[in-house]
């Protein structure tokens, strides 16, 4: 009875790892959408998918104001802008589809909490504003108003844990399309890849161990670890700047195991940015 | 008494720790315009440190132009291949140690309580409207919170700032194009590319 045990036990020893792992996989997939605030955060993640628009958009961060007219979709399934600050004639830029993974609103959920309020009028449209407040401080708070028809964000601040203005943008203007006007504009679901969890609630999205690259991102919010040599006879430290949302720590550490130039970008706090940083691991053997 | 006798006498008062803050903020701008006082400086702060502990843990402390040498221009990233990311360890005593850390200095919190986007206050979750800043800034690190940290972290620290400040502009492309994705409205990041390569055009200039 006692061996049978222990090899029961062994035997869901050797199970444990596959479970972990598909548990953490699983979680991010398993939610209910039941409050009005997640279905609206659910509209707001799946657009512009169903939509087809064009609108002039102001954009403000970093001390720059910036006025551009953005379409979707192109008939490659991309979006469509060009900038109206820059000189004349303008040329044509493409932005990817965003991520129409149906478990990408659970892993927001799972990290930022939503609630909805009475909104403003946003390009002479109808919004309802979507508040989405971090659980804890590795994140950004953000503020959206949202369009009551279709659910896209048609204004959108990012905000610092105290609540300082990072960036903001919002439509001065959008016209939509009714859907099959010019085509279908359904997008298939991306799946976006979701590797392993380093730091709470983020998850590798990318990684390149050969060049030293990896992305992680929470589902709303991104950062790009980069891993370099440190150049020899460069001391250790730290700094960070942030220009808009956009953070850029770089950390350089050295130690017997090896000597590293650590830079994380990314649309997060400092607290992040230095966990991240924490979490880089060198070569097995060192340099 | 000439300026430099009146440096020379603040920089030992600096030593003594006699300095007002106002007059400490007057020195270490005199240090940092002045190698003869910064090499004055080093050399007290060296006798200090051997008075103190009979021995010298750094002797060369004016890091900060050998830091900037190394570290500029460097386009290439890794040579070493194969790195990898942990799952963070004991992250609850790491969240409150970074959070403790990265609590803004008593000057950047008399911030005046308005914002001047679009003219009024931009309403955030509840939380206190403060200045609402646009635009790009340094941020307080470990190193760099206290005027009262040596001379030679803080200027590591500056360096380090610099090397960030590269960096983005190094790296912003290739963060922008993994980021854009996750983002409501992904055309935000083309956006936030223009503003490099506007403010590389102006440091050209």
């Amino acid at each position: 009875m006692r061996e049978f045990s222990i090899q029961r036990l062994r035997h869901s020893l050797s199970v444990l790892p596959f479970v972990l792992l598909l548990s953490t996989a699983a979680y991010a997939t398993d939610c209910e959408i039941t409050s009005p605030a997640a279905e609206a955060l659910r509209k707001v993640l799946s657009a512009p998918q169903g939509l087809r628009f064009e609108g002039t958009v102001l954009s403000e961060r970093a001390g720059s104001r910036q006025f551009i007219v953005v379409s979707w979709p192109d008939a490659a399934g991309q979006g469509t802008m060009r900038r109206m600050n820059a000189a004349a004639n303008p040329p044509l830029e493409k932005w990817p589809a965003p991520f129409t993974s149906a478990g990408r609103i659970c892993d927001v959920l799972n990290v930022y909490s939503p609630s909805l309020g009475k909104g403003r009028i946003v390009a002479g449209r109808a919004t309802q504003q979507l508040s989405l407040k971090p659980k804890d401080p590795l994140r950004l708070a953000y503020l959206v108003d949202l369009d009551a028809q279709t659910g896209m964000a048609l204004a959108m601040v990012t905000a610092g844990s105290d609540g300082q203005v990072l960036e903001r943008y919002e439509y001065a203007d959008i016209t939509f399309s009714e859907v099959g006007d010019r085509g279908a504009t359904t997008l298939e679901a991306e799946p976006y890849s979701r590797g392993r969890i380093v730091v709470p609630g983020y998850f590798l999205v990318t990684e390149d161990p050969g060049k030293g690259i990896f992305v992680v991102s929470d589902g709303l919010a991104t950062a790009s670890v980069f891993v370099e040599p440190l150049p020899a006879g460069a001391p250790a430290g730290e700094g960070a700047v942030i220009e808009g949302a956009t953070l850029t720590y770089t950390r350089g550490v050295a130690s017997p195991k090896g000597r590293l130039l650590i830079s994380v970008l990314g649309e997060v706090p400092v607290v992040t940015a230095r966990l991240l940083a924490d979490v880089v691991r060198p070569p097995r053997g060192g340099e | 008494m000439t300026a430099k006798d009146r440096d020379s006498e603040a920089l030992s008062a600096l030593m003594d720790g006699e300095t007002q803050e106002l007059e400490l903020r007057r020195s270490l701008e005199a240090i940092a315009g002045d190698p003869a006082l910064r090499e004055r400086w080093r050399r007290q702060q060296q006798v200090s440190e051997l008075l103190q502990s009979r021995r010298l843990s750094c002797p060369d402390v004016d890091v900060s132009e050998r830091v900037a040498a190394s570290l500029a221009d460097r386009p290439a990233l890794s040579r070493n291949p194969l790195w990898s990311m942990a799952v963070a360890a004991s992250v609850t005593v790491a969240v409150v140690m970074g959070g403790q850390l990265v609590v803004p200095s008593a000057e950047e919190s008399v911030s005046p309580l308005v914002s001047d986007i679009g003219g009024a206050v931009v309403p955030v979750m509840g939380a206190q409207p403060i200045q609402a800043s646009l635009g790009a800034k340094s941020l307080p690190v470990a190193d760099r919170q206290s005027q009262n940290m040596p001379l030679a972290a803080r200027q590591v620290g500056a360096a380090y700032e610099r090397l960030a400040h590269d960096r983005y502009r190094l790296l912003n492309a290739q963060h922008a194009n993994q980021a854009a994705r996750s983002h409501p409205a992904p055309y935000v990041f083309n956006v936030r590319q223009e503003i490099v390569v506007a403010a590389e055009a102006t440091d050209g200039q």
